[in-house]
């Protein structure tokens, strides 16, 4: 079995962001890495333009399911999860696998033990249902042709990863993307300024992946400084 | 002034029809009546929202307009092109507003509203789910409109709150302009820094859209 990933979105109140923050690293990462098989891989934050403030989002990674069985008896009810919940207004709750193209599985990404101090990286985090029917041809079409296109092509904006809800684990069928803003003028160009109507003709890439979906939720988001995984 | 704010989540396949079926076909026909204009089109970048998203705004005078444009919707002489645009959407969500009298939007009148052709601008609305009295929110926001730098990354230009008051959701919303890509360069090079000019109304819940003005959009 591939590596699982727990992936929480948590509503904060506002001006808790910081305690909420430092509560994650100094002591619910601490938890979450004393189990055998789990790792806390990411921690990101809204951005100022992030379509929703006051939010947090953290990824733990379990390398299969016998990990991921002994974190939650183990957290389910523990002290520590209880110290999370009093930090929180709401959470939502994904379980996600890698698709076959996935680049974080790709790239072999080794998540550290512990926080790493280092540059902040922002990203679009998004969320997309397939027209109904159509996850696996939007699967086909992300391998075949996006994964093919350019940095260049994508304005800039790199994936890193390629997840879908498994079975217990929240919509279904859905894609995460979480994708890297490598290049800011690139990205100033896609958001500012209207796509030349040539590239959504017939025919054209952006046509045909409107047969697989047209509908996400994005999130501006960035990883926080001491991110295990930028 | 009142303001009718439509959020359409639109069929991806059909973003450019419904596009040119609101420039060539809807929108100029909306001021056909004299106590109603229309306002804006916007659509949401990827980065600034749902997908497919877009925001329209409609200036109605008073209450009085405002019932001779649902009329005109349901059964008049933009029935059956309203009707067209519905078949190009998934959803659509519509709201009444009382636009806020010293919004620089509400500077020129209704007939300040034009379908002109012009450059693309980039705006964010930011929708604040307030805990308190939704007049003090809008009084907080014409304070730091009065009080903002011309160097700010944004600047206010529009701020309107439901036409029921607290009977409704109490959410005020404010509009403003992206100075520049200069600016808007700075903001995403510097993600860990707060946007100058974005209004702050502490305790609120914010939900923000990023929108692109359309060339033809009235508001620019």
């Amino acid at each position: 079995m591939s590596t699982l990933y727990l992936h929480q979105i948590h509503d904060l109140r506002q001006g808790t962001e910081a305690a909420f923050e430092a509560h994650v690293r100094d002591e619910w990462l601490p938890v979450v890495n004393a189990h055998e098989g789990s790792r806390f891989a990411w921690y990101g934050t809204a951005t100022s333009a992030a379509r929703l403030a006051d939010e947090a989002i953290t990824i733990v990674a379990f390398d299969d399911m016998s990990a991921f069985e002994g974190f939650a008896v183990a957290e389910r009810e523990s002290t520590a999860t209880r110290a999370l919940r009093a930090q929180r207004s709401g959470v939502q709750t994904r379980l996600l696998r890698p698709i076959d193209y996935d680049p974080w599985t790709a790239a072999d990404t080794a998540i550290p033990d512990g926080p790493r101090e280092g540059a902040t990286v922002a990203y679009m985090h998004d969320f997309v249902p397939p027209v109904t029917g159509q996850m696996r041809g939007y699967i086909d079409m992300m391998r075949e042709r996006y994964m093919a296109l350019s940095s260049q092509a994508l304005s800039g904006v790199v994936l890193r990863t390629s997840w879908q809800t498994v079975s217990g684990g929240g919509r279904m069928p859905e894609m995460f993307n979480l994708s890297e803003i490598r290049d800011v003028d690139a990205l100033v160009a896609l958001i500012a300024h209207e796509i030349p109507r040539d590239y959504k003709q017939m025919g054209t890439w952006m046509w045909e992946a409107l047969a697989t979906r047209d509908q996400w939720t994005t999130r501006l988001a960035r990883s926080a400084t001491w991110s295990p995984v930028k | 002034m009142l303001l009718i704010q439509d959020v359409h989540i639109v069929i991806g396949r059909e973003e450019l029809p419904f596009d040119d079926a609101y420039h060539n076909e809807f929108a100029p026909r909306v001021s056909d009546d004299r106590g109603t204009r229309f306002a804006a089109f916007f659509w949401a970048p990827h980065g600034g929202g749902e997908g497919y998203e877009a925001v329209t705004l409609t200036a109605v005078a008073d209450v009085d307009a405002l019932a001779r444009h649902q009329e005109r919707l349901a059964t008049g002489d933009l029935a059956d092109r309203w009707l067209e645009l519905e078949a190009k959407q998934r959803n659509l969500q519509s709201s009444l507003h009382v636009l806020a009298d010293w919004s620089p939007l509400a500077a020129g009148g209704l007939d300040a509203f034009t379908v002109d052709d012009h450059p693309t601008a980039l705006f964010r609305l930011d929708a604040f789910t307030v805990e308190g009295a939704v007049s003090n929110a809008v009084a907080a926001v014409e304070s730091q409109h009065r009080s903002a730098s011309p160097h700010d990354t944004v600047s206010i230009i529009g701020c309107w709150s439901p036409y029921l008051g607290e009977l409704a959701e109490p959410v005020v919303s404010v509009l403003s302009r992206v100075a520049s890509d200069d600016a808007l360069r700075a903001a995403f090079a510097a993600p860990t820094q707060p946007w100058t000019g974005v209004p702050e109304l502490p305790g609120a819940r914010r939900l923000t859209r990023l929108l692109r003005s359309v060339t033809w959009s009235p508001v620019t």
